[in-house]
């Protein structure tokens, strides 16, 4: 094992490229979500570096000199900063770190290099996450992950084999698990970002507009991006409680309605049960309404009450948070605000007499606002209106044609139409938007609301009873309320005629093939995974931790106290590992410690056996170099070796050579 | 020397810290934080905590690679001073397997090596001679980067209990027949060592150790001396004050020369230095004690 100073460049030469096939393999997965995301020319750019750094491994291909590569490392710097007009931020940080990690390796030379660009690759796989946190994307980088981690044992340990690299680098992952919990769950959380966040962190998303039109929540009916996950504590309410408020719309010219009213508010009714706690979980958007069960109980940290009793976020949905929310499904109100009452009878410029001379008749066969309310309903049900999809285009005053012509419409068509009609019979209304109904997963005791639940219903105010909810939609179909726009797109596609028909009719229709039924099932069980995965990991905040902490006892928690008891928590597990990972060396048995004080006593004289020496040996050199000691030297070794190698010899036989040991004199002997 | 034969590294002999790839990555894990917190990203942020997690577990495995490691060495056969030394450093492993653990002296470092569970691993080191003398251990630092490269857990300053003999370098050339007395004939009868075995006689205090007949003792028969006789012609003496005018090194030089010629030329020599008479005598054990006593020469040890 003499060695010399070739021979470990040569040896390391060797594990660097052992390595260096691994980290070329690392840099290519790990680039590869990325390429989508980068220009066609830096994918070219990024291809053509790592293929001649193969060739430079395999084909044995010079390596770029230094002006070179300079030259191609100021070039391709440049490039960047022309095409994202910076070099930092999410999008053109990881172009960056992608064109380093390509022109690192081209001089590959010293272990230094390899660290770094293992270093890197590390680097674009946390960057990866700032794109996707879907769980397929997360296994993926966690090979990648293990895959980079064993790179970095075998340019530690050369000569390591490519089982023991990935085997050590599983356990050392493993190892590190439960202290990443205890970091994740430990580490002083922010709230706010640290410097401006990039203004491409949400871009591209739709949802609910502030303003309703014909066609407006159509748009949304082909939608199928989530908006919020809800878990319920207890029962998830039934269908026809589903009613999630986002905004109430007061301002009508007769062809679009607005907000108007947007003053805040106070939760000032009188609740009737017991609330409905559930935890919302909404899923990033760049609109600060928030879709809450009909009536909000409580205003959750980060919101604030606006009129009509809807909720807003206070800043933007960042990230992905969770808010702990109740409702109330049953109450009252009394006393109506004179701004609310004001806004709740201004009827639109544009209203034609048709339909003030319906209300009217309305009004006059009414004994109170409940039966013009019923008369309304009535008149959607017997008259012929139709629930559908696809409604004909509405031209100058679409409540009129509506009413009267096409009568083709859906939730948007019929709610706007009502509340027009109430107004003109002097009773307060308004419009709420928001979704309706939710798809059950029972996996997780939680419904999911897409975008294409979007809904839009009216409420008047009624004497004695305050805002009640009315939904024309339901008159007409109520199969929208109790099967969801989903249902009603398939009952629509089988041709089936709405309202009235017998329930096990609709089941049947509603049945799904077997096929169609196990990829539902997938579906909600991929969704109950991930929605676990967001509920727990992704979503985990300050106010998640603050009672995180709060339920295990700790109720005054400042940073200090938390990095103390992460601290603490890190040396616990430590202290476990050291426990269970001890070094067991066996005991020598009583002769053999006897023996090695023997060759203690001789080498404080300066013999000192050699570790691959015999016994024998040993002593025939000890007697040769100190011819005194002779005799007793080879009784003792004897002794042993008969005491070792003889076997059946008795205790009284040890002890003997126990104390023959400790009499021997080597200094004067 | 009150040295144990063996040193085990415990606990309180290994040092860990980060090396200087580990210092960098400590800058990515700051980093990346920052990132994390920045985005408010849970995703980054859990890496970030994975990659902590794993540097501080890899203080353990490091710790763990070198513990309850016994080393031992042992001096080789002596060399004439300008010969390279062998010292021979052994790894003994009670437990599992250890990886990558360095050897580093002053004069070179050895390349990395790894020691399987309950076995030994020995590295030679050959350390360059200058003058006679005891050649000691040289200080050792065994050191390894396993699992990850960003730490070195190392042991300092192993003072191990193994030397080794340097003889006099021999001068080019010694006038070794004026150095001798000659003192004619070997008296008739009185005995001499020789190659030819004669028989076994009783042991008495004195014989040399190399003639003690150790089968019979481990047959339980008691010591026994075995006797050889030679018919030996002439023996001379090599004396301290044959080279007087030359310095005290120059005159060692010169006496080993001429004990390795008279040795070479099968006459029984033998040595006076001041304080140590040596019989004149041949064979390989006599050279040795000649020599020893010319390398030990005014040297405690």
């Amino acid at each position: 094992m003499k060695s010399t100073p070739e021979g470990l460049k040569q040896e390391n030469a060797l594990a660097e490229r052992a390595a260096g096939y691994w980290l070329l393999g690392a840099a290519v997965v790990v680039l590869l979500p990325h390429v989508p995301r980068f220009p066609v020319w830096l994918s070219a750019v990024l291809a053509a570096l790592f293929a001649w750094r193969f060739f430079m491994v395999q084909r044995a291909w010079p390596a770029p000199n230094r002006w070179w590569r300079w030259s191609l490392t100021a070039l391709l710097v440049f490039l960047l900063y022309r095409q994202y007009g910076t070099l930092f931020g999410r999008d053109a940080g990881s172009a960056l770190l992608a064109a380093m990690l390509a022109l690192k390796f081209l001089e590959l030379q010293r272990l230094r290099d390899y660290v770094l660009s293992v270093l890197l690759v590390y680097f674009l796989i946390v960057l990866g996450f700032l794109y996707s946190q879907a769980m397929w994307l997360v296994i993926y980088l966690v090979a990648v992950f293990v895959l980079t981690t064993a790179t970095l044992v075998r340019l530690a340990v050369p000569g390591a084999r490519a089982r023991f690299a990935l085997r050590l680098a599983g356990v050392l992952m493993l190892q590190a698990l439960p202290l990443m919990l205890a970091m994740h769950l430990l580490f002083p959380r922010l709230q706010g970002a640290l410097w401006g966040l990039p203004h491409d962190a949400h871009s591209g998303l739709t949802g609910l507009s502030e303003e309703m039109h014909p066609g407006s929540i159509n748009e949304l009916s082909l939608s199928e991006d989530i908006v919020f996950r809800a878990h319920f504590q207890g029962a998830v309410p039934p269908p026809a409680q589903r009613y999630w408020r986002a905004l109430v719309l007061w301002t009508t010219d007769g062809k679009t309605w607005t907000r108007g009213l947007v003053a805040t508010d106070q939760l000032d009714y009188e609740a009737q049960g017991i609330a409905i706690s559930y935890t919302l979980t909404p899923e990033p958007a760049n609109k600060p309404w928030l879709p809450a069960l009909d009536l909000p109980a409580q205003i959750p940290p980060g919101t604030r009450l606006r009129s009509g009793l809807v909720l807003e976020t206070t800043g933007a949905v960042r990230g992905r948070q969770s808010l702990e929310m109740s409702a109330h499904t049953q109450y009252r109100m009394s006393g109506l605000q004179e701004n609310e009452r004001r806004a709740g009878l201004r009827r639109p410029d544009l209203i034609s007499p048709r339909v003030q001379d319906l209300a009217t008749r309305w009004r006059r066969s009414a004994r109170s606002d409940a039966d013009v309310v019923s008369a309304a309903l009535t008149h959607f049900r017997t008259e012929k209106f139709f629930y559908t999809l696809e409604p004909p285009a509405l031209e100058d005053d679409p409540v009129d044609e509506f009413l009267f012509e096409t009568r083709r419409g859906y939730c948007e068509h019929y709610a706007a139409a009502f509340v027009t009609l109430m107004r003109s019979a002097g009773i307060p209304a308004r419009v709420v938007t928001g979704y309706q109904g939710g798809e059950l997963n029972p996996a997780g005791n939680y419904l999911i609301v897409r975008q294409l639940d979007a809904h839009a219903w009216a409420e008047v105010w009624l004497p004695g009873q305050g805002w009640a909810r009315v939904d024309p939609t339901a008159a007409i179909a109520p199969e929208r309320i109790e099967y969801g726009t989903e249902g009603i797109r398939r009952l629509l596609a089988r041709g089936a005629a709405l309202g009235g028909m017998p329930s096990e009719t609709l089941r049947d229709l509603l049945a799904l093939g077997a096929f169609e039924h196990a990829r539902q099932q997938l579906r909600l069980s991929w969704d109950a995974a991930n929605t676990a995965w967001q509920r727990w990991v992704l979503s985990y905040d300050q106010a998640r931790q603050r009672e995180l902490l709060a339920q295990l006892g700790f109720e005054d928690v400042n940073p200090l106290r938390l990095l103390g008891l992460l601290a603490l928590l890190i040396a616990l597990v430590m202290g476990l590992y050291v426990m269970l990972t001890r070094r067991r060396v066996p005991r020598p048995d009583p002769v053999q410690r006897a023996y090695f004080t023997f060759c203690r006593k001789l080498a404080q004289i300066g013999l000192v056996r050699a570790p691959q020496e015999g016994a024998l040996s040993f002593a025939g050199r000890g007697a040769r170099q100190r011819p005194q000691l002779a005799v007793a030297i080879h009784a003792i070794t004897h002794f042993y070796l008969r005491l070792r190698y003889g076997g059946n010899e008795d205790a009284a036989a040890r002890r003997e050579f126990t104390r023959q040991v400790a009499s021997f004199r080597a200094r004067h002997g | 020397m009150t040295q144990d034969p063996e040193t085990v590294l415990g606990t309180r002999q290994i040092y860990i810290l980060p090396t200087r790839h580990g210092l960098l990555f400590l800058l990515v894990l700051v980093t990346l934080a920052l990132a994390a917190v920045n985005y408010n990203n849970a995703l980054a942020y859990l890496l970030t905590f994975l990659l902590a997690g794993m540097a501080v577990v890899s203080l353990l495995h490091a710790q763990r690679n070198l513990l309850k490691l016994r080393v031992t060495a042992a001096g080789g056969d002596p060399v004439f001073a300008g010969e390279p030394a062998a010292l021979r450093v052994c790894l003994h492993n009670d437990s599992g397997a250890r990886y990558a653990l360095r050897l580093e002296s002053t004069p070179a470092t050895l390349t990395p090596f790894d020691v399987p569970a309950h076995d030994t691993r020995c590295v030679v080191l050959s350390i360059p001679t200058l003058k006679r003398g005891w050649l000691e251990c040289p200080l050792l630092t065994l050191a390894s980067v396993y699992p990850l490269g960003i730490t070195r857990a190392w042991s300092r300053r192993l003072t191990l209990p193994a030397r080794c003999l340097v003889y006099p370098k021999p001068a080019d050339d010694a006038p070794w027949q004026t150095a001798a007395g000659t003192e004619g004939e070997s008296q008739p009868g009185v005995m001499q060592d020789g190659d030819d075995f004669t028989g076994l006689r009783a042991y008495q205090p004195g014989d040399a150790p190399a003639r003690i007949s150790w089968k019979t003792l481990a047959r339980g028969q008691g010591l026994h001396t075995k006797e050889f006789r030679a018919p030996r012609a002439e023996s001379i003496w090599l004396d301290w004050e044959a080279f007087a005018p030359h310095d005290v090194e120059m005159r060692l030089s010169l006496l080993c020369r001429a004990a390795l010629e008279a040795e070479d030329s099968g006459l029984a020599y033998g040595l006076r230095l001041p304080g140590v008479v040596l019989e004149p005598d041949n064979g390989t054990s006599h050279r040795h004690r000649c020599l020893e006593a010319l390398a030990l020469h005014e040297i405690h040890a």
